[in-house]
């Protein structure tokens, strides 16, 4: 079966907003397609991982030619850490469907509804009906200054990474004034799909002083960071409101 | 930065121009301040208060002649006056003049300056910086540590460096642990914490702390060096090169920059780039670019070259253990007993904590028969 290599950046689906549950990595496998029967047509596949759990995916997304089983991380054998022997990628989905340790794909005529599945799904109060998460969303951080940060120069180079999961991250912006003004930041390289990139930002700091930092980013589909996450929103998914960070210039 | 404290003179000084000088002085209306104790001190020369108001205005503003007139009229006027002396002391420590601090800060202590405290914690920071640590450890004993964090934090934080000057490190780092919990905005006392846990061979701890320290100080270049120093001497570190970026970024003139890039090369198995990198280090004057191309070039086999640039270093900085340890290790694998003898109880002397020094110089003794002593220093170079 012909392999193939994939950048994809996983980030879990609990990941708080500046959080660090993600992570990016160069992917090789063979695609999860090649490995089912020809003639199937069932809509949903379930994922079963050696450790009992599973992940059940549609099947669109399962023969997507993007999605496969990896065996190998960034060039080297996948680590047991990270899922040795086979791991399934789904590309630009959260990461708690790249299932680990995988043990077996089933073929299923509905999507199961069983205790040993772990059915994540966003709940809203009632006010929308609870959907599967699935798809990242879009989300940009910084990675320097950190939340606290003192800075003792008058020039600060802003640093962060941002990502949209199945879409490629259209535009980065930065605030310096408590999100009362937006500029621009430079993507420091070729968005791409399933991929974060880095973004930078220089910072002319005018004076001493506190300043409220602040990051968002929007993606080639147009979604964009939400200031604040819904209010109504009661599950514990997909936290990409704008990251703030107060920094004390000296 | 030096503040007027004051228990002012008022008393002894009436005057409703002074009174204003002195208000516009608390309320932070500085230019007025100065403007009205001008008109003070030309109207009587011997207003204390006006000259002390003029001192303090003058040394904000660095311009220590200035400052230092006003304070020694003071003493000539009032030679008992204990504020006059603290606050010359105080400038004198500004100006890095550290034997004139002690000598004014402690006549400040003889007049019984009010806020002892603060005079305890300045005066042992002249006499440490005067060179006379164990005088700073005995000058903290005379208080409590003070309750205030930023004082606290400065309190320990001289106590830390006093006891780094005088090798005892396990208690330096504690000390300095504690002036970090209590101020953890003061730059120094982190540089200062991870340059102490390299030097005591506790290489992850440092890095821990480094990594810490960068991500709050990110423009800090002794920092982002340090941060750099911390990921080279642990082996599994990814982070030499953010470390090396965020140098870069922070100074990018800074003579360090070409060191921390020899570090990267070293780490990354590129012995020739390294060496490269350390020689433009060591043009431009980088402390420790000789000690490393030694380093390198021992690891290469020119012992030669090695001891041609220790011995520079050592010119250099007689004082650095980690270049007696190297030295020592050269001269120890060249078969010169003696020399490596010397550099290796040097070594012992200056880093009493460095578990690898003592394994260094157990080893020697062991070579030399020399069985009590081998195992002493084999015994203290075990970790506990």
């Amino acid at each position: 079966m012909p392999g193939k290599t994939i950048p994809v950046t996983l980030e879990c689906a609990e990941n708080a907003t500046g959080g660090g549950l993600v992570s990016h990595a160069e992917w090789r496998g063979v695609s999860l397609a090649s490995l089912l029967p020809r003639d199937t047509r069932s809509p949903f596949l379930k994922l079963v991982s050696t450790d009992g759990y599973s992940r059940t995916i549609p099947r669109s997304k399962g023969i997507h030619p993007d999605t496969i089983v990896a065996y190998s991380m960034n060039g080297e054998k996948l680590p047991v850490t990270h899922g040795f022997p086979l791991r399934a990628i789904i590309p630009g989905w959260y990461g708690m469907d790249a299932v680990k340790w995988l043990r077996r794909i089933e073929l299923l005529e509905s999507e199961e509804q069983s205790h040993s599945y772990v059915r994540r799904v966003s709940s809203f109060f009632g006010v929308r009906d609870a959907e599967p998460v699935t798809a990242m969303q879009v989300k940009s951080v910084f990675t320097r200054p950190q939340d606290g940060a003192i800075l003792t120069q008058r020039r600060f180079t802003l640093r962060g990474m941002a990502w949209a999961g199945e879409n490629a991250v259209a535009k980065v912006e930065v605030s310096v004034d408590g999100a009362a003004t937006w500029q621009a930041a430079k993507l420091d390289a070729t968005p791409m799909e399933y991929s974060w990139l880095p973004w930078s930002f220089d910072w002319k700091v005018p004076n001493a002083g506190e300043y409220t930092l602040s990051v968002r980013a929007k993606d080639d589909k147009g979604r964009e960071q939400p200031r604040q996450r819904a209010a109504e929103r009661s599950d514990g998914y997909e936290w990409n409101d704008w990251q703030t960070v107060k920094v004390t210039a000296v | 930065m030096i503040c007027l404290l004051v228990p002012l003179l008022f008393f002894f000084q009436s005057g409703a121009l002074l009174e204003q000088a002195d208000e516009a002085f608390r309320a932070g209306e500085l230019e007025k301040a100065e403007t009205l104790a001008r008109q003070v001190v030309a109207r009587d020369p011997s207003a204390v208060h006006g000259h002390m108001i003029l001192g303090v205005l003058a040394a904000q503003k660095n311009q220590w002649e200035v400052s230092n007139g006003h304070f020694l009229t003071i003493l000539r006027l009032e030679p008992t006056n204990p504020f006059g002396y603290f606050y010359l002391g105080q400038a004198k420590l500004y100006q890095q003049q550290w034997a004139q601090a002690v000598t004014y800060l402690t006549k400040a202590m003889e007049r019984n300056y009010p806020d002892r405290e603060r005079l305890v914690v300045e005066l042992s920071m002249a006499q440490n910086e005067a060179g006379n640590p164990l005088q700073a450890l005995r000058t903290l004993a005379l208080i409590e540590p003070p309750a205030g964090a930023r004082q606290g934090a400065q309190y320990f934080g001289v106590t830390a460096f006093a006891q780094g000057k005088l090798g005892h490190m396990p208690e330096a780092v504690e000390s300095v642990r504690r002036a970090i919990q209590l101020d953890d905005a003061n730059v120094n006392y982190w540089d200062f914490l991870v340059d102490f846990l390299i030097k005591t061979d506790q290489a992850p701890q440092a890095l821990a702390e480094a990594i810490r320290a960068q991500r709050k100080f990110p423009d800090h270049a002794d920092t982002q060096f340090l941060f750099a120093l911390a990921s080279h001497h642990v082996v599994e570190s990814p982070l030499s090169k953010l470390a090396l970026r965020n140098l870069r970024e922070a100074a990018p003139n800074d003579a360090r920059v070409p060191l921390a890039e020899g570090l990267l090369y070293r780490k990354q198995g590129k012995t020739e780039e390294a060496i490269a990198a350390f020689q433009r280090a060591a043009l431009q004057g980088a402390a420790d670019a000789h000690l490393l191309l030694g380093i390198v070039y021992k690891e290469t086999g020119d012992y030669i070259a090695a001891e041609r640039e220790y011995r520079e270093a050592e010119r250099r900085n007689p004082a650095s253990a980690q270049l007696m340890l190297e030295l020592g290790k050269l001269y120890f694998a060249r078969g010169e007993l003696e020399l490596a003898r010397q550099r290796l109880e040097k070594a012992v002397e200056l880093a009493p904590d460095a578990p690898t020094a003592h394994y260094q110089l157990g080893l020697l003794y062991r070579r030399l028969g020399q069985t009590e002593k081998a195992q002493e220093h084999l015994g203290k170079s075990k970790k506990p």
